[in-house]
């Protein structure tokens, strides 16, 4: 059993160190990834998400810290690689990431074959430019792009976004990683091209075997994509489980109000459910549960002590004291 | 009826050189018809590139239409100005989707909402304020919040300042161009909440423009379904999302991924092949041909009328003509 895990994340914690303070971003995460599993991280903008994502491939910005816990990926402890490792071993390799933006990520000066040629050669090895052309063409084709002879020869802002994204997860996937990391792809899209791509990402995770993280903050999406679900808030775990279990089954307070905000019917039906207050000022610390502020069910216990993880069912976890006594 | 909007085209010349000489057009809207009716929700969805903003922003006045007429409370205001201009803008406000843009940064929050009752109304400064603060009461800031600056405010909390001020002159229609796309859920919640007590107070019309179908259905009375700069389809809305006529409509509403284990998704959804090509050469024929699973030879060839498949109803597609 133990042989399946592909990414085991242990008790992560993560600052970012500005003017204003010290951030406290991630608060004791724990993951574990089987291999061909999607686990889909959701939540709120600011609960730590893309920060998870980004220490995962060792790509966190200069002012980010580790100050405790462990990335494992299958044998590789991945906090103790030098740069020099990462990126020759690892990153890309192993280990690739989609963004919500991906002209953000490309250089507007080359065209896509020439960003292609480039994965190709240095993960692969591949120098003879013929050949490595002709493994870019069939990259595009496996991500459905029409006409890639002539995408091959374009500049990033010749393409839609959708189109853009398809480059992104073509490069991302070149060299063949195991594991792909998908920050809010489809964020930025229009919800036709949204499930364009949405349907890509599902097939191409079969046909490679793929596991994936996908990090969104819209459950739609993640029911969509995943089999796993885990709900994060301030930069801790709230609840994790199977998809099923999470949508049709939810224990944790804040699960089941994140599920409510959700318009579905009309207006004059019923009356949308909110989550008064607003996120813990993550420069502070949080003695207790992060959510007892905006919790109806807080009792005292929950503004002092952080609450343990319960499982709950079948690999179903939530952090919360209301389920102490069961 | 508040606001009929009638064969309503623009086009955008695109220029080329050093002689600005016009090479062709970006037709962003062409030749839509609809009308808002008093205490409505009217929404207008559509995916970027659709027009449907273009659309807000011949109703605020910010472009003069290529063609067509604005007709509001049963006056031509197409070619308003002066006197006839300024009363329009105060029965008609709007609400974007990015709340900083539209709050000048060197004012303080109650400064913003009383600075158009202040110009506005017939009230002294004192009573300006008053109705200011009760305005930002209702819209659920603290007063502590009023005297702040807006880049110290958060995205849910500037969003309701921008709501109070647009209500401030008690409008008869505010235009919401997409006010929940940049918030949370959970914030986007307390919005739409904000916005439907607002709406029952006092008795306005809202145009929604948005692409999200969640928000749409959940609030508004009726919806038109835009595709490359014409409108595919209208209906109330609960008919539209039960009995979707259009195929783009029937695809857009099957793409909307919801939190919800037991619907089968596969089996349901429709995806259109492609993307919307570009409104400076669009398809001849419908519009949609190119991607319609259904497409017919006319289809290619012909623009399809405007078919009323029940009251109020409305599909422009070549499948409903009667055989
Ligand atoms: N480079 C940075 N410097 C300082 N603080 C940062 C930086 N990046 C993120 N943060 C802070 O860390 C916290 C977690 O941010 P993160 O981007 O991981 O959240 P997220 O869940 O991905 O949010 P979103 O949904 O908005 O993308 C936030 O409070 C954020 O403001
Ligand atoms: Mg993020």
């Amino acid at each position: 059993m133990v042989r399946d895990i592909i990414l085991s994340i242990n008790d992560l914690h993560i600052d970012y160190y500005t003017p204003d303070g010290v951030i406290r971003a991630v608060r004791g995460v724990s993951i574990e990834l089987c291999k061909g599993e999607s686990l889909c991280i959701v939540g709120e903008s600011g609960s730590g998400k893309s920060t998870i994502g980004l220490a995962t491939i060792r790509a966190l910005p200069q002012n980010a810290v580790i100050t405790r816990g462990a990335i494992l990926y299958n044998d590789i402890d991945i906090l103790k690689l030098s740069e020099e490792e990462m990126s020759k071993r690892v990153r890309g390799k192993e280990i690739s990431i989609v963004f919500q933006d991906p002209a953000a990520m490309f250089n507007p000066l080359f065209t896509v074959g020439e960003i292609l040629l480039d994965v190709i050669a240095t993960h692969l090895g591949i120098r003879d430019r013929r050949k490595a052309y002709e493994y870019g063409i069939n990259m595009l084709k496996l991500v459905e792009l029409p006409d890639p002879e002539r995408v091959v020869n374009s500049y990033p802002h010749e393409l839609s976004g959708g189109m853009l994204q398809r480059v992104a997860i073509a490069v991302a996937l070149s060299a063949n990683p195991k594991l792909l990391i998908a920050d809010e792809p489809t964020t930025m899209l229009d919800v036709t091209i949204q499930a364009q791509i949405l349907d890509l990402l599902k097939r191409l995770r079969n046909e490679l075997s793929l596991s994936m993280i996908f990090i969104t903050h819209n459950l739609g999406v993640a029911a969509e994509v995943c089999n796993r679900i885990m709900v994060l808030y301030a930069g801790t775990l709230f609840e994790e489980g199977y998809t099923e279990d999470i949508l049709t089954n939810p224990i944790h307070p804040y699960t089941r109000r994140l599920l409510e905000c959700i318009p579905r019917a009309g207006r004059r039906v019923s009356r949308l459910k909110f989550i008064p207050g607003t996120l813990p000022d993550l420069r502070t610390p949080i003695p207790g549960c992060p959510f007892a502020p905006r919790c109806e069910y807080t009792t005292d216990i929950c503004r002092k002590t952080p609450p343990p993880i319960y499982e709950v069912g079948y690999k179903h976890k939530v952090s919360c004291h209301l389920y102490q006594k069961r | 009826m508040l606001l009929n909007i009638l064969n309503l085209k623009m086009y955008f010349p695109i220029k080329k050189g050093i002689f600005g000489r016009v090479v062709g057009y970006v037709k962003a809207v062409d030749d839509i018809t609809f009308s808002v009716n008093l205490n409505e929700v009217y929404s207008l969805v559509g995916e970027s590139g659709s027009g449907k903003s273009t659309v807000a922003r011949c109703i605020l006045k910010l472009y003069e239409p290529t063609s067509g007429r604005i007709l509001f409370e049963g006056r031509d205001v197409t070619y308003a100005r002066g006197r006839e201009l300024l009363e329009y803008r105060m029965k008609i406000q709007a609400v974007f989707q990015n709340p900083y843009l539209s709050l000048n940064p060197r004012m303080r929050i109650i400064d913003i909402v009383a600075e158009p009752i202040l110009e506005h109304m017939d009230v002294d400064k004192a009573d300006a304020y008053r109705i200011a603060l009760e305005l930002l009461e209702k819209v659920g800031l603290s007063d502590e919040l009023t005297r702040r600056y807006p880049s110290s405010l958060s995205g849910g909390q500037a969003q309701r300042v921008a709501i109070a001020r647009a209500i401030a002159l008690k409008p008869k229609l505010v235009v919401l161009d997409e006010p929940t796309s940049a918030l949370d859920v959970s914030l986007q919640a307390q919005i739409l909440n904000l916005l439907e007590d607002l709406y029952n107070e006092y008795r306005m019309s809202y145009l929604l423009i948005s692409h999200d179908l969640s928000v749409v259905r959940y609030i508004s009375d009726r919806v038109g379904v835009m595709y490359l700069g014409k409108l595919v389809e209208e209906s109330y809305t609960e008919n539209l999302f039960e009995n979707p006529l259009h195929p783009y409509t029937q695809a857009l509403i099957s793409a909307v991924p919801e939190p919800d284990a037991t619907r089968s998704k596969l089996s349901k959804r429709i995806v259109l092949p492609g993307e919307p090509p570009s409104a400076i050469s669009p398809p001849s024929g419908c519009r949609l041909n190119p991607r319609c699973p259904h497409a017919m030879d006319i289809c290619r060839r012909e623009e399809p009328p405007i078919i009323e498949i029940e009251k109020g109803h409305t599909v422009s597609c070549w499948l409903y003509t009667k055989a």
